[in-house]
Order: C-alpha cells, then structure tokens, then sequence
C-alpha cells in the first residue's frame, strides 16, 4: 500500500512538473491567464469522460466475450470485476473534478445568499395605491 | 681554396645527417599514430609494450646513426638540390593542404546569404527563445535572435515578413502546448487518479 502510494506521488509529482512548464511556455508565448485552475479542471473532466468512455466500451466487449464466445468465463469475469472497479473509481474521479469546478465558478460569483439579498434591496419594490372616492 | 671546400664539405654532411635523422622521426612518428588509431582505440598491454621496446629501439638506432654520420663521412655526397628536398617536408594531406574553414560571418560572405536557411534557423531559434529553460531562453532570446535579425537584414528579409514567421511560430507552438496539455498531461493524470485510486 505504501509502495503504490509513493509512486502515485512520484508519477504526480512528475506531471506537476510537467504541467508548470508547459503552462510558463505558455506565458512566454503571450497567454498568461489562460491557463487557470478552472480551465485545467475543464480539461482533466474531459479526459476523464474520455478515459470512462473507454472503460465502458471495454466492458462491453468483455460482455459480449462472455455471453456469445467460448472463451474462459472466469478470466473474463476477474476482468469485469476490475473493470468494474475502475468504473466506480472513474465515476469518483468525475464528480470530483464537477465539484472542484462549481466551487471554482462560486468563488468567482462570490457568495450566493449576499448576492441575492442584496438584489432583493436594489429591486424596485411593486406598490399598489388604492384611491377612495368621498362619495 | 682547399680549406674552404673542407668546410663546406662539413656543413653539407651536418645538413644531411640532420635531414635523415627528421626522416626517420617521421617514420617513427607515423607507425605510433597508426598504432594508437586502431578501430578500438584499445591499447593492449603487450602491444604497448612491445611499442615501448620498438621505441626504445629506434631511438637508440638513431643515435647511432647520429654518431656515425657525425663521425663518418657519408659514402655518396649528396648534391645541393637532394639537400634541398630532404630538408624541407611537403604535406600530401588533403586536410592540411586545404584552408581551415571558420565559422560565423566570414562563412557568410565567402558563401552569400542563404536566407531560407536563415528564416528556418530563425524560426527554431525564435522557439527556443521561449523555453521554460531560463538559461537557454536569455541566451536564445540575447545573443543568437539579435544576431540572427541583422543577418535577416543583411540578406533583405523585411520586418514584415519577420513578424509573419514569428506570428507563425507561435500560432504552432501554441496548439502544441494545447495538445500536450490536453492530452498529455491530463490524460496521464486522470489515467494516474482512476488507476492508483
């Protein structure tokens, strides 16, 4: 567990190196503000649609494997499970990034409660006269 | 008249003792450069000492030979023009006969300004100009594009036209950036989050 923990960090830590060079040549090309989190967000969402995309498309085969060829059942269902198993992971992966996005979006809008209160005040407010006769 | 002959006779056998003697360190000298420019460039250690022992050798031949001739008189005199050849050494390599070639801005005007190669060297330059490498980019960026514009100049490449070509570059260095970020970068890193957990 450890093992894998250090090497997820080792291959993170290569793509941030990766991921800063990439994004100063781009400042030095003239695109300084491009880049941002919540366009970086927008994208890793991409790749993960793409990446759960392939995902499903493998387990359909697997499926198709399963049911209509001779093949090794068990294998082909190990191979589900983990599929299966990367799925969920991916699903996890994509919500994520969906909130991480939001959340970016809401910092730029600022608070939402403020925002509407203070419309409420701006608002010209509907009046209703009511004019009575003396006769 | 005699005593001066004898003298002369002297100096000619001193000048052709001292030419055998360069022939014979030339000789020397070429078969310890072929044997140090064999294909591996490995010298084994009986074949070096086995030149060692030739070395030693040779020269102890031509200190003898030194003697003799300083000592004897040579059988054959030799006239004034063998004297001549044998003193001086003429290069038969090509290397050495051709003028060294030299770089820069005398290449370029013995040559005439190749201005496609100086537009493409520009473009690479100009790319690197930018790198994320902050010694390689002052250095692109200072000395080589600086050089590199009054080349442009000089070969009647308009301000125009380096604009363009920058314009270029960058329009392509940036959907390279795009695409390596896109699908470089975020696929591995998504690859890297649904894989490892």
């Amino acid at each position: 567990m450890g093992r894998t923990n250090r090497k997820k960090k080792a291959q993170l830590r290569i793509l941030g190196e990766i991921r800063k060079q990439l994004i100063l040549q781009a400042e030095r090309w003239g695109k300084k503000d491009y880049y941002t989190p919540s366009k970086l967000e927008e994208i890793e969402l991409d790749q993960c649609h793409k990446i759960k995309g392939e995902l499903l498309s493998e387990k359909a085969n697997l499926e198709y494997e399963m049911h209509m060829l001779d093949s090794d059942k068990k294998e082909v269902l190990i191979k589900l499970e983990r599929l299966n198993q990367y799925l969920k992971r991916a699903d996890r992966v994509v919500n994520r990034h969906e909130k991480n996005i939001v959340r970016f979006i809401e910092k730029l809008i600022g608070d939402k409660k403020a925002i509407d209160k203070a419309l409420k005040g701006i608002e010209p407010k509907s009046l209703i006269s009511v004019l009575i006769s003396e006769n | 008249m005699s005593d001066f002959n004898i003298g002369a006779e002297l100096s000619q056998e001193k000048l052709y003792a001292a030419a055998k003697m360069k022939q014979k360190q030339v000789k020397q000298q070429e078969v310890v450069n072929h044997q140090q420019n064999q294909a591996t460039g490995l010298q084994w250690t009986t074949q070096a000492e086995a030149a060692n022992t030739q070395n030693v050798q040779s020269t102890e031949q031509t200190n003898k030979a030194e003697m003799q001739n300083a000592t004897n008189k040579p059988e054959i005199m030799p006239n004034l023009e063998d004297v001549a050849t044998l003193s001086t050494t003429v290069s038969l390599k090509q290397k050495s006969v051709l003028a060294p070639e030299q770089r820069g801005i005398i290449n370029v005007s013995r040559f005439g300004l190749n201005a496609a190669a100086l537009e493409e060297s520009f473009k690479e330059i100009y790319r690197k100009s930018k790198s994320h490498n902050l010694l390689l980019e002052r250095f692109m960026s200072n000395v080589k594009l600086a050089g590199l514009n009054s080349l442009l100049a000089l070969a009647g490449i308009s301000p125009s036209k380096i604009e363009e070509m920058k314009a270029t570059v960058r329009k392509e260095a940036l959907a390279e950036i795009e695409t390596k970020l896109s699908q470089d970068w975020a696929y591995s890193k998504a690859m890297v989050d649904i894989i490892w957990g």
